[in-house]
Order: structure tokens, then sequence, then C-alpha cells
């Protein structure tokens, strides 16, 4: 089999690195080839580079000296992949013995930019996670995941997707570094899988699900864990404000966006909740990292999938 | 906090959160949250209730939302009504005891709001998910196996998971969850401060599963002694020995071990079963399995229910106590109150049991072993001595002051450890924390106009008529005025909701008489539907006898028919006979004449 290599950002994950990487070792050995596996440590404290080194010793790891969060973890761990396909992969994933194959089995289309296996869920059910539709409603991209309204595993053709979850995504090594890795401007987190995905369909690649290749998310909450719940909306909020910033080219889109978000300040200012404005204002004093990212995404026209066609200009 | 609570459900764990509640109260300002269960409230209705002094507050949860396995231990609309308990109590520290039917997510609220918490593991419920390790045919699950673990949780909680019969993937996908499971648990019994367990067991069997034993505290529960101080003078001699048995009664707790140990006991013993019996999981006859395997003749008085204060006056009526349980009891709250009333007891040599039953505080026997209880009964019943040498003691027992003591102890040491400052703070979080710490600190109409500046720059930037973007200035300026509105909306709507009062009244006046009628027009159907049955029976006795007499006519008819024809046939006999008779009244005139003539002839002849 083509070699792949596996790039892992950790933050204070120790104990599931522990518990998760020789299953992804083992199914790498099973597939067999010169496959790579670089952990991206983002400064724990938990021991993590100690365990690695002692026993994983085959495993590439590089410490950054403070913690830059997932996007530029994934970033720095992509200057050391040497293999022109790379997977993303949270710590808290654990895959099975033979997910790869089918994976990689997707790379055989020329447009391929990612794929995505089927994500399942233990704590939700053990349905599917990583089935991604888009969708432009009231001014803005919306993304829905209708894996989850199933109980247990569903979803098994294989299709295409809006975008491959950040978590546990194959991507085109080469396109990624030409999109530039995750945009860590979407800082803290989220919104960075999806802008890939957008932008990649843009461009006239795709994003496959692969349902044979199945892994297990065992959601940990890292971020739940550290961020409170406000900071996570508000936080989400921004980044698909950004997203749009950077990314939305269509005039009717555009003016609708600008008019959802009109709307959505007044509905919500009245009912005296302020986590959009606060979070508009938050996108707002970003948008200096996004707007001049616009120019490179213009010229594209490549047809994202979307459940729902946007509307006409309204003026 | 814990799964349930007095006087609606009485049990081992209860009475033990009541007593040492009790016992920390002069100084401490107490409070318990527990779930209700009661499809007659809504779902995750927060309520509250005394109970001797002591404030509960109950969080219904019915798993009548329940999607899948995961809500069995983890629940947003739990974890939200948890939090609200939170906010209004403020406690300085939380003590868990059981979160079976309340969320698993607490462990996590908790630490994310800094609150010291401690956790009393009563049974194995962080370790089996059906609490007691007892496969599903009620042996004890030696080893745990999750492939084995399956096969038991599935059928127990069946409406939590995909109709039919798993296919591989499915069941891959569930082997996963309880992988899961673990994970998590390991997390929860991790992020509690101290781990309290009642026995040295206990003790044992957790931190065989990785948790630092250093972490868990092995504090006996204590028992107040006052009222069990005369049951031995109150005792009564009785013709045959009592053997009782104390507790709920469900199959894990081996009350069928101990019936099946009185076979042939019978002209010695008679036996008290006292508690009520519950569904286990989906075992719901268990009570009826019992009474039909008293052996014969061995009298069986099945009790039920009992509060907690009657347990002193049940045991003045019991010679010998049996604890038979199958599973790995974590403590044996019944053992510890027979001691306390001085009654020799006979044990099952399993979990807590064991370390509380030395060899001169009473007997042991093989966990399940009908016949070794057995064997030990008989050696109790031939030695009067033996069983006045292992009599319980009360010195035996903790007091709830000592429990209290230690108890108390771990909640300074877990306080003491809060109040270090915390682990230093991540810049990259900071970074954005702070930022959101800064624009909440915003009043609105700044940030409105903030915003408002920001879009119309913005929309210059995307090449949009930023005029729109006025509607935030006016929104700004003249909150005051949209939020009045709002108001006088708001009192609309209060207006029209008491409105909305009275017209419902109305109408469910209306829907009264509507159903008065109804049933009046109903009870009238009925009626014509009867007389209806009546008519249509009448008709067809009618019709039948109509039938009969058309048979008969046609009977009639055809007799007369017959008679007519008849009639004919004679009629023309008649005439036959008419003819023949005057033929032979003829020939008989004519031989009369020639007669006559000859007679004639003849006299004219004497002449």
């Amino acid at each position: 089999m083509n070699p792949i290599s596996v790039v892992i950002p950790s933050l204070n994950g120790s104990d599931l690195l522990a518990a998760f990487l020789p299953d992804l070792l083992q199914a790498l050995e099973t597939a067999g080839g010169d496959h790579q596996v670089i952990v991206v440590d983002n400064a724990s404290t938990d021991g993590t580079v100690d365990l690695l080194a002692d026993r994983f010793p085959q495993i590439e790891v590089v410490s950054l000296e403070e913690n830059r969060g997932f996007a530029a973890a994934v970033n720095t761990g992509l200057e050391t992949v040497k293999h022109p396909w790379v997977l993303s992969l949270n710590n808290d994933i654990r895959v099975e013995a033979d997910f790869l194959e089918p994976l990689v089995s997707a790379t055989e289309d020329p447009d391929l930019f990612s794929a995505v296996p089927r994500i399942l869920l233990p704590t939700f059910g053990g349905c599917v996670e990583s089935v991604m539709e888009a969708e432009f409603t009231d001014g803005f991209i919306q993304f829905s995941q209708p894996g989850l309204a199933v109980k247990g595993p569903s979803f098994d053709r294989p299709r295409d997707v809006f975008f491959a979850v950040g978590g546990c995504g194959l991507y085109h090594t080469a396109r990624l570094k030409e999109l530039g890795g995750f945009d860590a401007a979407y800082h803290p987190f989220y919104w960075e899988d999806i802008d890939l995905g957008y932008r990649a369909w843009r461009r006239g690649w795709t994003v496959r699900y692969v349902p044979e290749s199945i892994v297990h998310h065992r959601h940990r909450g890292t971020i739940s864990r550290k961020y409170s719940d406000s900071e996570v909306k508000r936080a989400m909020l921004k980044n698909q404000l950004l997203f749009h910033w950077k990314n939305l080219h269509d005039p009717g889109m555009l003016e609708n966006h600008l008019y959802g978000i009109l709307f959505r300040l007044l509905g919500e200012d009245v009912r005296g909740d302020r986590a959009f404005l606060e979070s508009l204002v938050l996108a707002l004093e970003d948008a200096g990292l996004f707007l001049p990212k616009r120019a490179a995404e213009a010229g594209f026209s490549g047809e994202v999938p979307m459940k729902k066609q946007p509307p006409p200009v309204i003026s | 906090m814990t799964n349930s609570y007095l006087p609606h459900s009485v049990g081992g764990v209860q009475l033990h959160i009541q007593t040492l509640a009790d016992s920390l109260r002069p100084q401490h300002d107490v409070r318990v949250l527990a779930r209700a269960n009661t499809t007659e409230d809504e779902e995750y209705a927060l309520r509250e209730y005394e109970y001797r002094g002591l404030r509960i507050h109950t969080i219904n949860n019915t798993f009548r939302e329940a999607g899948h396995f995961f809500f069995l231990y983890a629940d947003r609309g739990v974890d939200k009504a948890m939090e609200e308990v939170l906010d209004d109590f403020q406690p300085d520290l939380v003590h868990v005891h059981h979160l079976t039917c309340l969320s698993t997510n607490l462990a996590t609220i908790l630490r994310q709001r800094n609150i010291p918490a401690v956790m009393t593991l009563h049974d194995f419920w962080m370790i089996c998910p059906r609490g007691q390790r007892l496969h599903r045919d009620g042996t004890f699950c030696e080893t745990i196996d999750r492939k084995r673990c399956h096969g038991c949780i599935r059928p127990t909680w069946d409406f939590l998971f995909p109709e039919g019969e798993p296919d591989a993937l499915t069941v891959r996908a569930e082997m996963e969850m309880l992988a899961a499971w673990d994970d998590r648990v390991h997390r929860v019994l991790t992020g509690f401060d101290r781990l309290i367990v009642p026995s040295r067991y206990f003790r044992e069997t957790f931190s065989a599963r990785g948790i630092e034993s250093e972490r868990i505290v092995a504090i006996p529960h204590g028992l107040e002694p006052a009222p069990f101080k005369h049951v031995a003078e109150r005792r009564k001699p009785a013709s045959k020995t009592r053997v009782g048995y104390l507790g709920t009664v469900i199959p894990s707790k081996g009350v069928h071990v101990l019936l099946e140990a009185t076979d042939g006991l019978e002209d010695w013993i008679e036996v008290a079963i006292h508690g009520e019996a519950v569904p286990y999981h989906e075992d719901k006859d268990y009570l009826a399995r019992l009474r039909a395997s008293v052996p014969a003749g061995v009298e069986v008085h099945f009790h039920g229910r009992y509060l907690p204060d009657q347990i002193a006056a049940i045991l003045e009526e019991v010679d010998i106590l049996v604890v038979p349980s199958i599973w790995p009891e974590a403590f044996g709250l019944t053992l510890q109150e027979g001691f306390l009333a001085g009654i020799p007891v006979v044990a099952a040599d399993i979990g807590a049991l064991t370390e509380f039953v030395p060899e001169d505080r009473g007997l042991l026997f093989k966990p399940g072993d009908a016949g070794d209880l057995r064997r030990q009964l008989i050696r109790l019943l031939d030695d009067p001595d033996l069983a006045r040498r292992i009599r319980g003691r009360a010195e035996w027992v903790r007091t709830p002051g000592e429990m209290a003591a230690d108890t108390l102890a771990v909640y300074e040491d877990v306080l003491g450890k809060h109040r270090v400052p915390e682990e230093t703070q991540d810049p990259f979080h900071e970074a954005f924390r702070s930022r959101v710490e800064a624009v909440q600190a915003i009043d609105r109409e700044a940030l409105l106009e903030k915003a408002a500046a920001g879009l119309t720059g913005l929309a210059e930037n995307l090449g949009l008529d930023s005029a729109p973007v006025g509607m935030l200035k006016v929104l700004g300026g003249y909150s005051w005025r949209i939020r009045e509105d709002f108001q006088i909306q708001a009192g609309e709507v209060a207006w029209l909701r008491a409105d909305r009062g009275t017209l419902l009244e109305e109408r469910k006046l209306a829907a009264q008489a509507y159903e008065e009628q109804a049933w009046h027009l109903g009870r009238e159907i009925e009626m014509l539907r009867g007389a209806r049955e009546e008519l249509l029976e009448e008709r067809g006795r009618l019709l039948a006898a109509l039938k009969d007499h058309e048979d008969q006519i046609n009977t009639l008819n055809r007799v007369h028919q017959e008679s007519v024809e008849y009639a004919d046939k004679v009629s023309a006999d008649l005439a036959v006979r008419d003819m023949v008779l005057r033929r032979l009244s003829r020939s008989f005139l004519v031989r009369c004449i020639a007669r006559v003539r000859k007679i004639r002839e003849f006299e004219d002849f004497k002449q």
C-alpha cells in the first residue's frame, strides 16, 4: 500500500495516546508500507514526550514550546510530512484494524482533496459523526450532521461531504499545503476544517466520505474542560462569521449574509441576548486577518455541495 | 447527591446518608439532591421537600427522553437541573453517593466550578452498569470482560439500542460505547478529590481498577446504637428458632439461597423475610419465584416493606440473622444491625461481609451454597453455646459520630487542597478568554456602536452597500423605545395570556357541555341500538312465523289439491260405480222382471 503520514496534535493527552496509539500502529503495520507517524506536542505538562520516547520510539515527536492550538500544531507537523497523503488525527480517536485500506483506495480519484472515514461516536449512541452537509439559510452557511439523528451506525454508502472533520481526515498533502494548511487565524478553534472543505470544493477538488473505513471518536471534551460554554459559543460564532468574510464571493449570498447579521443582532438584542453581538465584535476585531485572504479565494467557481441553493439577490 | 431518597426509597445508601447528615447538621448546612422518578411530573423538574428536618431537592428523571445508552450516565437535562441546585445552595463541598439516574457530567461541572468533591462508592455501578457484577443468570461476574457485558446490557436496556439482532458493525460500535463508558468512569473517579468506600474490600477492588489507593479512604458506615439497646432483653423465646432476613428482596441478596437452605429444617426453624420486593432490572417476578420455592413444611413469612424505625422491633423476633448475598456487598448494613441487636449472624463469605465477620463474630458460608448455609444453621441449632459465643456486640459497630469525624477529616483535607491556587493557566486559552471578558465588560450601546462601525467598514470591504447597517444606529440610539415597545408588547402578551385564561375557561365549560351532550347522545344511541336490536329480533321472529304460515299454506294447498284430486277420483269412481250400479240394477231389473215373468208363468201354469 502507498505509505501515508499521520499527524496527531496532542495537549496533555498522554493517557489517550497510551490507549490509542497501539491500535493505530498495529493498523499501519497490518496495512504495510513505510508509514510515518508524527505527534505534535502542544507543550503538554503530563509527560507526553517521555511516554512517547519510552513506549513509542518509532514515532516522530515535534515539541512546541507553548500550546499553539490544534491548527498550528497540525501545520507544524505538516512541515515534516514526507508522503503525498496525510492523516490529521485527534488523540481521542481509536482506529479499527482495517480502517486504512478503504481510505487510501479513495485517493485513486485524481480530484480528491480529502477523505473522511465513518467516525462513530461511542459516547453518543454509536452514531456517525462525519457525514457533513451544508446549507445556506438566513444569511449563513450552516453545517449539519444527519448521522447524529440516527441511533447506531448508519450512512453506509460512500458520498460527497461538505468537509472532512479535522479530527480524522486524510488530506492530499500538496493540496493541503497549497491551501496553507489549517488556517490558524481561526483562533482558538473550530471552522478550520470547514474552511478547508469549502475552499477545496471551490477549486474543483472533492471531499469524500468512506464508510468502509471505521474509527471511533471517544470524545473527551478537551475543549469543554478548559473553556466555558459561553467561550465555546463565542469562538464558534466568531469563526463562523470570519469564514464567511474570507470565503463568500457570490454577491447575492454576501448581501444575504449582511442582512442575516443585522436581523440576528436585532432579534437577539430585543431578547437581551448578547452572545451574537459579542461574537460579532470579536470577529470584526479579527477581520483584518481574514479580509486580505479574500483575493486568493476569488476566481474559483467549483460547486460546493449544498442541501439548499442560496437565494437570489435581494436588491 | 444520590439516586433516590427517603422516605420513598429505603435502602442502605439512603439510611447511611441520613445518618451522616444527622451527625453533620449541628455544625453544617446539609442538603440532599436526589432523583425522583414519576411520570406525573415533567422530565427534569426540580422539586423540594423536607424529611426529618433535612431539605431534599429532587430532579425528575424517568428516562422518557433517553435515546441511547449514553443517557444512562450523562444527561444534559439533569446537568442543568443539578447546576440550578448548585447555584441556589452554593455548597462548599459536594459529597456524591450515587450518580446512577443522575449524570456523571457532575464531576466536570464540579471541577469547572472548583467545588471540592468527594464520592462514596456504595456498589460496582462504576465498574458494572448493572451495578452488582451479577450476570443475568444471577452468577457473580468474576472478571470484567466487556465482550460479555454487551450481552448483559443490550437486553437490560433494550429500548436504548437499535431494534433487531445487531449486525457486526453495530456490535463493534456498541463495544466501543462500553469502552467509552469505562473511559468516562475512570475520568469521573479520578475527577473527585477523594473516594470514600465503606470497606477495605472495596478499596482493594477499585485500586485494582487503576485508581491510586492513596485517594481511596475506607470509612465503615456508622450506625446509631440506641434503638437496639433493649432488643436482647425484649426478645421472647419462641417454640422454633426464628431465622430472619432483612433487606430488599432482589436476586442479588440471595434470599433464594436462604429458602433453599431451610429444606429439612422445618421442625426446628421458621423463617421471616422482611423487605420490599422490587424489580431487579428486567427481572420482575423474584418474589413469586421465592414463594414457589419454599420447601415443603417450612414456615416462611413474607413481611414486606419495613421502615428504618421498625428494624429494632423486627430484630426482637429474630434469633439468627442470615445475610445470604450473592453479590460482593460493599458494607452489609443488616449485618451490622444484627451485631447491634446482639444476634448471632450467618453471612455469605463474599465482599465486605468477609472482613466484618472474622471467626469469633459469626459464621460464614460459601456464597450461593445452600448446603453450606444449612450446615452452618445446623451448627448453631445444635450448639447453643456457639450461638452465645458469637452473638453480636455493639462495640463491633462504629457509631455515627465516629463515622462523621472520619468523613469530616476527609472533607477538611479536600477543602485544604482546593485552597492551593490552580495550576498555571494556558496562554493560548488566556488570550481568547481575556478577549471574551473584554467584550463582555463593554455595555450594550457601546458594543452596538462598535459593531456598526465595524460592519460599515466590512460592508465596504466586501463591496456591499453599507446603508442597511444604519439600522444598528437606530437600534442603538432608540433602544429605549424598542425596549419600551417590547414592554408594552409584553404587557399585551400578559393581557392576552390572562384573556387566554378566560377563553380557556369558557372553552373548558363549553367542552364540558359538549361532553355532557355527547354523553346523552351516546346513551340515546345505546338505547336506540337496543331498541333496534329488539325490533330486529321481533322482525326475525315474525319472518320466521310468516315462513311457517307460508309453509302451512303450501301444505294446506297441497292437501287441498290432493283432496280435490282425490274427490275427482272418488267422483269418477262413483260415476263408474253408478254406471255399474245402473247396469247392475238394469240387469237385476231385467232379471227380476224375468223372474217375475217366470213366477207369473209358473203361477199361470199352476192355475
